[in-house]
């Protein structure tokens, strides 16, 4: 049985999911994992959500998959992220779409 | 989504299901993607699960959590009356719909389980907290788990009427489904 996966991934702020930057990551065979517009949430519980995603990425990184965050200092969630997995020591590749 | 999050040995797309996504933009749908409750539980390198294992009060516990935060983020688009899709994964233990992996056996000393499937009809523990949660907060939706034939290798596909059996007849159906 052959797994497909090619064992990489980009993460991206919600607003940029259709954008042709991700279609061309798409198209080179990268996972996604998308960061939400959590506005509705409370602070913990965005917190909380955040933390979720960074859990699985924390997972990916120990794996050994190569992560590609794609960092638009516009996008308040984003910046959080990014916060929170320098905070926990992880180092994934950070390409800044801003502007 | 992404293909990394599953159980290891059975992706049979490289990153994104890319004509889902494709069939889903071009549909006009805003997209959410949800956290994999599998992988934040267990970790990447687990062994492939059926829905008895976990079927434990802590994964449900974690699933349950991730509902509620779900539901506030999808509470304003239901209340904007907007059309709210949920798509599962086929024969999931935790993200299948219709169908589900089972099997009694499976604890203890690992062994080789081989390539068939055992299932069952019934949805994933995942997607039934899930809808427990937004039945809870009265958010309406439609549902369908992406066929099997779509996600597995052919020998783990089930030969279930449940399910259309060919590529072709998945992708009709979802693409009525979709546009329903």
């Amino acid at each position: 049985m052959k797994d497909l996966r090619q064992r990489k991934m980009v993460v991206v702020p919600g607003g940029r999911l259709g954008s042709d930057l991700v279609k061309g990551y798409v198209d080179e065979g990268f996972g996604v994992v998308q960061i939400p517009d959590l506005k509705e949430l409370s602070g913990s519980s965005a917190d909380y959500y955040l933390s979720l995603i960074a859990d699985q990425v924390q997972e990916f990184i120990k794996d050994g998959q190569q992560v590609v965050v794609l960092k638009d200092d516009e996008d308040r969630w984003c910046r959080r992220f990014l916060s929170k997995l320098r905070r926990r020591g992880l180092a994934a590749e950070v390409k800044s779409v801003s502007g | 989504m992404n293909q990394n999050a599953r159980a290891p040995g059975i992706a049979v797309h490289r990153g994104v299901i890319a004509p889902l996504l494709q069939m889903l933009q071009g549909a006009g749908y805003e997209l959410l993607q949800l956290p994999c409750p599998e992988t934040a539980f267990t970790g990447v390198s687990r062994w492939w699960f059926v829905y008895e294992q976990y079927d434990s009060v802590n994964y449900r516990r974690h699933c349950a959590k991730i509902a509620r935060a779900v539901s506030k983020l999808v509470k304003p688009y239901s209340e904007e009356g907007y059309d709210i899709v949920l798509l599962g994964l086929g024969m999931s233990p935790s993200c299948g719909v219709r169908m589900r992996q089972t099997n009694k056996q499976w604890r203890g000393r690992p062994f080789d389980v081989g390539d068939v499937a055992s299932v069952e009809a019934g949805s994933g523990v995942w997607i039934q907290e899930l809808e427990r949660t937004l039945k809870r907060e009265g958010i309406g939706y439609r549902i369908l788990d992406v066929p099997p034939v779509l996600i597995y290798p052919p020998d783990r596909v089930p030969a279930s009427a449940i399910y259309p059996q060919s590529e072709e007849a998945a992708w009709v159906e979802l693409k009525r489904f979709l546009e329903a």
